[in-house]
C-alpha cells in the first residue's frame, strides 16, 4: 500500500524523535544554514550581555570583527572589559531592547537628540544610555558630552562600513523617560541616577512595537549602507527581575517569545536578514538546561562554546574547521550585565 | 633635624644634590640619610608592623631587593614614588590615545576619560598610598617629594607628542596629590624654575641621553633646598 503525507519528504532534521530526542545536544547538526562568505565580511556586534561572547569568538577565529573603539594597551583584559572595551564593536554597552538600538542609530545620525540621558552618582555624571561603560562616571557634563560625541562618530562609521550586523535581542521590558521617551538600558537608580516615579515609566514592549522598531532600524541602516546584512539572535539569559506583576519565569517566557517571534519573522520576510538559534541551543529540551550556570540564568562557557560551534559549523567557511576549539581564556561570565544589578538592589 | 629620604630612583638625584650642599646642610643642622630602590619595588611593597616600627619589603624581583624600616618617630620621612609619572606617560598607549581634554588638538587619537586614567594610576599607587596611610596611623611625619617634570628630551625618546606627555603628567600629579591630601600627606613641589611649559630643561635633567625622567644633581640640589625649606623652615642659599 502506498502511503504518503506532507512530511514524507522532510529531511531527518524535521523530526523531533530523530533530530532532537535521539541526539545528545553536542551531536545535533543542521541548526543553522550559515552566512555565505562569512570570512570575507566585516562584522559588527551589539545586543544584550549574551552578545558579548559573540564578538570575542569572532575575533578569536580571525574573522574581520570590527572594533572601532579599541582598548588602550595599558588596560588589562579584565579592566578593558570593565570599561566596555572589546565586548562590542563600539562602546555602547548592552543594548537590550530594539528601541534602544533604534534610538542609538537615530542619535548617531542626528535624527534624535536625547534630552534626558544623564544620571548622577556621588558627584560624578553617568551616560544613562551606557551607564556601565564608565564605572567611575565622568567628572563633568563636558567630559560626558565630548566622549559621547566621539563614541557616536564611531557608531556612525560602524553602521556605514559593516557588512554583517549581529544583534542579540535581550529584553522587552524597559524604563522610559517621561520627558522625551528615551529608553534606558536599566532603570534609573540601579547603576546610577535616582528613581523618581514621576520621571520615568515602565514599559513592556509588545510584538508589534519590537517588530516595528527592528523594521525601522533595518530600513534606516540600509539608507546608509544598502548592502548591510543583519543576523539576529535572542539571548537565552532569563530576566534578572521583572517589573511586571507576573512571576519572573512567566515574564521571561513572554519576553523571549516576543523577541524570538520578531526575529524569526524578520528573517523570513526581509532579504539579507538571518536568524541564528543560539536561544534554542541553550534553552531547548535537548540541552536539559546543562548550559546554565547554577543560577539557572546565565550561560556557562561550555554553552557559549557550543553556540559558537553551531555558528561556525553553519558558515561552511574555512573557519568551521576551528569550530571545536576551546573557549578563549579571556571568556568570562556576565559580570557586566547591567540588568543583573536588579537582583542585587533588594 | 633628621631627614630620612627614601623611595624610588628619584632619590638618587636628591642624594647627589645633598652631597653638593653638604656644608650648608651641616650649618643648618640638617642630617639626611637616603635609601633608594627601583620604583616597582615600592608599587608592590608589603608592610610588616612591629610595635611602632614599620618594615617595608617586597616580593618584586628588581635587584637589590627592598628592605627598609621606619622606626624613628621623632624624625621626618620624605618619600619619593607616588608621583613618579613616567610609567604612565611613556606607555605606548599614548601613540594612539590622549586624555579627553586634548581631543581638539589630536582629533585622530582616541580620547580617554579621566576615570580610565585614574584607574591605571590607582593600579600603580594604591599599595604605596596604603603604606603611607599606615605610617600616618602610627604617627610618623611623612611627606612626598615630587620628581622632576618630564624631561624635555623625554617625549622624543619614546616618540610621543610633548603636549600629550605634559597633559598626562599634569593629570597624574593633580590626581595623586588630591589622594595624598586626603591622607594628610603634604607634597613638596618641584621649584618653579626647574621646569618650563610642563617640561624639565636640560640643565635640570639627567645627562644620560636615553633618560626620560630623572633629575640632574643640580635639580637634586634645588629640590633638597625645597625639602629643607618645607620641613625645617630654613632657606639654604
Amino acid at each position: 500500500m502506498h502511503s504518503s503525507n506532507p512530511y514524507s519528504n522532510q529531511p531527518e532534521r524535521a523530526f523531533w524523535s530523530k533530530a532532537a530526542a535521539a541526539q545528545h545536544i553536542t551531536n545535533i547538526t543542521g541548526l543553522f544554514d550559515g552566512i555565505p562568505d562569512l570570512a570575507s565580511l566585516r562584522i559588527a556586534t551589539a545586543g544584550s550581555c549574551f552578545a558579548r561572547h559573540i564578538g570575542k569568538f569572532l575575533k578569536s577565529r580571525g574573522l574581520q570583527y570590527l572594533d572601532y573603539e579599541p582598548a588602550p594597551p595599558f588596560l588589562s583584559a579584565a579592566e578593558a572589559e570593565q570599561y566596555g572595551y572589546g565586548v562590542f564593536s563600539c562602546r555602547y554597552g548592552n543594548i537590550y531592547t530594539a528601541r534602544q538600538l533604534r534610538q542609538l542609530f537615530d542619535e548617531a545620525f542626528g535624527r534624535r537628540l536625547p534630552q534626558d540621558a544623564v544620571w548622577k552618582k556621588q558627584g560624578r555624571y553617568y551616560d544613562a544610555l551606557r551607564p556601565s561603560a564608565e564605572p567611575r562616571g565622568f567628572v563633568s557634563l563636558e567630559e560626558l558630552t565630548v566622549l559621547r560625541s566621539v563614541h557616536l562618530s564611531h557608531v556612525r562609521t560602524m553602521f556605514m562600513n559593516l557588512d554583517l550586523f549581529v544583534f542579540t535581542l535581550g529584553l522587552t521590558e524597559a524604563w522610559i523617560s517621561n520627558r522625551d521617551g528615551t529608553v534606558y538600558p536599566v532603570a534609573p537608580g540601579v547603576v546610577a541616577g535616582e528613581f523618581q516615579p514621576e520621571a520615568c515609566r515602565f514599559h513592556n514592549f509588545r510584538y508589534s512595537e519590537v517588530h516595528a522598531d527592528m523594521v525601522y532600524f533595518i530600513e534606516v541602516l540600509r539608507t546608509v549602507n544598502p548592502t548591510a546584512r543583519v543576523l539576529l539572535t535572542v539571548s537565552p539569559v532569563s530576566l534578572a527581575a521583572t517589573a511586571t506583576d507576573q512571576h519572573v519565569l512567566v515574564a521571561t517566557t513572554y519576553s523571549k517569545s516576543v523577541l524570538r517571534s520578531v526575529a524569526g519573522d524578520l528573517a523570513s520576510d526581509i532579504p539579507g536578514v538571518f536568524y541564528f538559534p543560539s536561544y534554542e541551543i541553550i534553552t531547548g529540551a535537548p540541552g536539559r538546561h546543562m548550559f546554565y550556570n547554577p543560577d539557572l540564568r546565565t550561560v556557562c562557557e561550555a554553552g557559549v562554546a557550543t553556540v559558537m560551534q553551531h555558528f561556525f559549523a553553519g558558515s561552511r567557511s574555512p573557519e568551521s574547521q576551528l569550530a571545536t576549539s576551546l573557549v578563549p581564556e579571556t571568556l568570562r561570565g556576565f559580570e557586566n550585565c547591567e540588568e543583573a544589578h536588579l537582583d542585587l538592589t533588594k | 633635624m633628621k631627614l630620612h629620604i627614601f623611595g624610588d630612583s628619584h632619590v638618587m638625584a636628591l642624594h647627589k644634590g645633598a652631597q653638593s650642599l653638604e656644608q650648608k646642610l651641616a650649618q643648618a643642622s640638617v642630617d639626611a640619610d637616603f635609601y633608594c630602590r627601583q620604583g616597582p619595588n615600592w608599587w608592590n611593597v608589603r608592610t610588616h608592623k612591629k610595635g611602632h616600627a614599620l618594615r617595608f619589603r617586597t616580593a618584586c624581583t628588581w635587584e637589590p631587593l627592598l628592605d627598609y624600616t621606619v622606626d624613628q618617630p621623632n624624625d621626618i620621612y620624605v618619600f619619593c614614588a607616588p608621583l613618579h609619572t613616567a610609567e604612565l606617560w611613556r606607555d605606548p598607549t599614548w601613540h594612539h590615545f590622549c586624555p579627553w581634554r586634548s581631543i581638539k588638538d589630536f582629533p585622530s587619537l582616541h580620547p580617554l576619560s579621566d576615570g580610565i586614567i585614574e584607574s591605571v594610576i590607582d593600579r600603580q599607587v594604591n599599595t604605596t598610598l596604603g603604606m603611607l596611610k599606615e605610617m600616618k596611623e602610627l604617627g610618623y611625619m611623612v611627606l612626598v617629594a615630587e620628581p622632576p617634570k618630564p624631561l624635555q628630551k623625554g617625549p622624543q625618546v619614546g616618540q610621543f607628542d610633548p603636549r600629550v606627555v605634559v597633559s598626562v603628567d599634569r593629570f597624574f600629579r593633580a590626581y595623586v596629590t588630591r589622594r595624598l591630601v586626603d591622607l594628610g600627606v603634604p607634597v613638596i613641589r618641584v621649584p618653579e624654575f626647574t621646569h618650563c611649559d610642563g617640561l624639565t630643561p636640560d640643565q635640570y635633567s639627567d645627562p644620560r641621553p636615553n633618560d626620560t625622567h630623572h633629575g640632574s644633581a643640580e635639580f637634586g640640589a634645588a629640590m633638597m633646598k625645597q625639602i629643607v625649606q618645607v620641613t625645617a623652615g630654613v632657606t639654604l642659599n
